[in-house]
């Protein structure tokens, strides 16, 4: 029998109730049974009568969900792993329900212990169970994304069957293979068709990555005439201010508070412009913030273009981000260069090192945005290559303002 | 009485071709990057010279993802690494039989460390590395897991979690090597950069040294000598040989390196890739290696360099495998090969250099004249990335997505496999 997902949670030792008979006194017998089971229901709860309460997850999964980074492993978790990685099928559920409370360790010990039950004789996956979880939003994403791998593997056609159901969902691994089959499914279609181009538009909302954006985007421009708003869909930030450059000699200038990480926002006058009498002092005399605009489709900011193709040297970008509402968000970044970035002056990120590969959404850092105006600033460090090579010559970033799916948020007119 | 001696003599008898046997197998294991020695040089082996898709290709075996390292083979088992998923995340350990290319078990895990590289790479950049006891892999997530040789894991560590200032998202590649029970790894990189001795059996650190921030895709190289063992570190900008026991640098010299090819040893000489090729001579007894030579005629482009019968062969960034004289460091001839790159280690079995290129072409090259004689070209057409291995007759190559055993004879007739994703010939 396997067990439902409630069934893992904690079990309460109930007393039994007492038997009622038929008295005179039914009354207030009646009343004493009630009261019986209302004590056995609420105060008879164990850890209020000093027991313990029945553990929530069998004794090795435990085990397993105590690993920590400082316990790289044990006799202890490697007889636990062992005695999980043998169990039957219909024990899977109990092992995703820890994986819910994982930690990054202690999800490596439950993932591989189940690719060990993978393996017993007779092993059945429990499709239904499985589904279940892929699909129940409220699930952490560690047990869906097991469930997903385990589902994909046993039965690759109820998969396809229920991708489209997770076109919405807030989990990129879920959401993208929708997203796929939107596009294979224009595909099929007649260029230039009305039904083709609505489904296009379908995927293009539902798309949250750089890859499948711009995948679609590329189609509707070429076939439809319509080039979608890429920095609005991604939530670029674009209208930029820039000063620069300052030194960076042996990267010293990385750990060098210059005086633009000083400005407040109360240094912008009513049309988002920073004071004209802020100045500072960098290389080649004194620096003033100046204007520049990001790529529209990219998000991106190229200072070489801005402050000269220079070496050790720091610029300085700032945008100003109206929110509607207080609320969480993610800044998320793609960034070659060391960097800081500070939101309403406080520092967020620092990251030293030099010259990194990069990627869309390189950084996401979770942040509160205040209603009203959000100051973002962010410090790029050109450093001196070791090497004469072309890629260390990159000195460029974007920057957009998110909710955890990747959803851009939008800011208020 | 009699019949006593006769059953002893067989139980010595069957005790000693069991323990040959043993011996053997253990022998021809491949244990590391290049090989338990690090030498990649299989002096006494033998392989194929001549395969292709439909010919001495005994199986090949596609796995999930992509990996850009090299498969280890142990105890009957092929293993090897990849990484899948749209973010690289999803790392995957495969145990392969060894004969017919089934997989005997598989483990996935997901990345605690950061996963980005350069589209050309992946998180299974670092080969694996056994001590014919357990099997521990790195991944370029910084993600370190130990199973033993059947599958259960053993212990795990999150050293992008430990250390987060050590990444790169150019994809880290260095491989992890087994010294005398500490496990090595080595993160060189612009950020925090270090070399690691972990103890293999628990996965508890053992000492810590930190390493230039500077870029390196170099891999420990086991070294030995007086007895002792050693690993030796080549980062962006020195050399190093350390006690595994306690991280103690026996040397610690100024060798700037060229970044990806690793240290080739032989007998008492290790061979650098700086700009050129520098060989260092070590003595236990002195605290500096002398340096013997360095020729910038004998510079290697992403391969590391490999060493046997007292000459020493390179792979220039423009295809041109280079043999020179490791005495004087002169070039002794030179042959073009295929490819538009060359990213593998060559393994050297007999006579013979496999030359692997990005393409899957692998060119067999005989070494045993007074010319290099490109003898085969043997075409898998998969992209290839990873270091050719050799265990027990047969080479074992890594293409992006497939493992491909390469033998003669009864090994391509093995038995079929239970595996999905197997296909055997």
């Amino acid at each position: 029998m396997v067990q439902s997902r409630n069934e893992v949670r904690p079990r309460t030792s109930i007393p039994p109730v007492p038997e009622v008979r038929t008295s005179s006194r039914f009354g207030a017998k009646v009343l004493v049974v009630l009261g019986l089971i209302l004590w056995s229901m609420e105060w008879g709860r164990p850890e209020l009568l000093g027991q313990a309460p029945a553990p929530k997850h069998d004794p090795a999964l435990i085990h397993l969900l105590q690993a920590e980074r400082s316990t790289p492993g044990s006799e202890e978790l490697q007889t636990a792993w062992r005695t999980v990685s043998q169990w039957p099928a219909d024990r899977l559920v109990e092992v995703l329900a820890a994986a819910d409370e994982a930690n990054p360790v202690s999800l490596h010990w439950l993932r591989t212990a189940i690719d060990g039950m993978l393996e017993q004789p007779n092993f059945k996956t429990p499709i239904s169970e499985l589904q279940q979880v892929v699909q129940d939003r409220e699930r952490k994403f560690a047990a869906r994304r097991i469930a997903w791998d385990l589902l994909a593997a046993a039965n690759p056609e109820l998969m396809e069957s229920i991708t489209e159901s997770l076109i919405a969902d807030p989990i990129a691994v879920f959401r993208r293979p929708a997203i796929e089959k939107r596009v294979a499914l224009a595909n099929g279609l007649e260029k230039k068709s009305a039904e083709r181009k609505r489904i296009l538009l379908e995927a293009f909302q539902a798309a949250r990555d750089e890859d499948q954006v711009g995948q679609v985007a590329r189609v509707l421009d070429l076939e439809f005439g319509e080039k979608p708003d890429l920095a609005k869909h991604f939530g670029y930030l674009v209208n930029w201010h820039v000063v620069g450059p300052f030194p960076n000699i042996g990267e010293a200038g990385f750990h060098e508070s210059f005086s633009p990480e000083k400005i407040l926002l109360s240094d912008f006058d009513g049309d988002g412009r920073p004071s004209e009498s802020l100045e500072y002092s960098g290389n080649g005399g004194m620096l003033r913030w100046q204007p520049h605009a990001a790529v529209n489709d990219t998000g991106e900011l190229d200072l070489n273009k801005i402050l000269g193709k220079e070496k050790e040297v720091v610029g300085y970008g700032v945008a100003v981000f109206d929110c509607s509402e207080e609320r969480p968000a993610e800044i998320r970044l793609r960034m070659q260069n060391a960097f800081k970035l500070w939101l309403n002056g406080e520092l967020l990120q620092s990251q030293s090192i030099g010259h990194t590969g990069n990627a869309f959404d390189q950084y996401a850092i979770p942040v509160t945005l205040k209603q009203g105006k959000n100051l973002i600033l962010i410090k790029s460090c050109q450093n001196k290559p070791p090497q004469e090579i072309e890629w260390y010559d990159t000195w460029h970033f974007n920057v957009r303002i998110c909710d955890k799916s990747g959803t851009a948020i939008q800011e208020q007119k | 009485m009699y019949t006593t001696f006769k059953t002893d003599r067989f139980l010595m008898f069957g005790w000693i071709c069991w323990m040959m046997g043993a011996a053997t197998a253990w022998g021809d294991d491949f244990l590391q990057f290049r090989g338990a020695d690090g030498r990649n040089v299989i002096a006494g082996g033998k392989a194929p010279t001549e395969w292709s898709t439909d010919k001495n290709v005994a199986w090949k075996v596609k796995l999930p993802g992509r990996a850009v390292n090299g498969v280890i083979v142990v105890d009957g088992q092929v293993i090897a690494t990849s990484s899948s998923g749209h973010l690289n995340d999803q790392l995957h350990v495969y145990s392969l039989d060894e004969q017919s290319g089934a997989i005997r078990w598989q483990r996935t895990i997901y990345s605690t460390g950061r996963a980005f590289c350069h589209p050309l790479s992946s998180m299974a950049a670092p080969t694996p590395a056994s001590d014919g006891k357990a099997i521990y892999v790195l991944f370029s997530t910084n993600d370190l897991i130990c199973l033993d040789l059947q599958g259960n894991l053993q212990w795990t560590r999150a050293l992008g979690l430990d250390f987060p200032g050590a990444f790169d998202d150019r994809g880290l590649a260095s491989s992890p090597i087994v010294v005398d029970g500490t496990l090595i790894i080595q993160v060189a990189c612009q950020g925090d950069s270090f070399v690691l001795g972990v103890d293999a059996a628990t996965g508890q650190d053992k000492w810590r040294k930190e390493l230039p921030r500077s870029t390196a895709w170099t891999s420990p190289t086991p070294f030995h000598i007086d007895g002792r063992s050693l690993a030796l570190i080549h980062s962006a900008s020195n050399f190093q040989a350390i006690d595994p026991a306690t991280g103690v640098s026996s040397w610690l010299v100024e060798a700037r390196g060229a970044a990806i090819p690793s240290p080739a040893v032989h007998d008492r000489s290790v061979f650098l890739a700086t700009a050129g090729l520098t060989r260092m001579d070590l003595d236990l007894t002195v605290s500096t290696p002398t340096k013997s030579w360095s020729a910038q005629k004998l510079s290697t482009g992403s391969a590391s360099p490999i060493v046997a019968n007292d000459k020493l062969f390179v792979i220039h960034g423009n295809n041109i495998l280079t043999c020179g004289d490791i005495e004087a460091g002169e070039v002794l001839w030179q042959t073009r090969v295929k490819g538009s790159k060359i990213w593998a280690t060559p393994l050297m079995v007999g006579d013979y250099i496999y030359i692997v290129n990005d393409a899957g072409l692998t060119q067999v090259v005989d070494v045993s004249g007074p010319e290099g004689l490109v003898v085969s070209e043997n075409d898998l057409a998969e992209e290839m990335l990873g270091s050719p291995a050799y265990a027990n007759g047969a080479i074992y190559l890594r293409g992006v997505t497939h493992v491909f055993k390469v033998a003669e004879g009864d090994q391509t007739r093995a038995a079929p496999s239970s595996g999905p994703t197997k296909e055997s010939r």
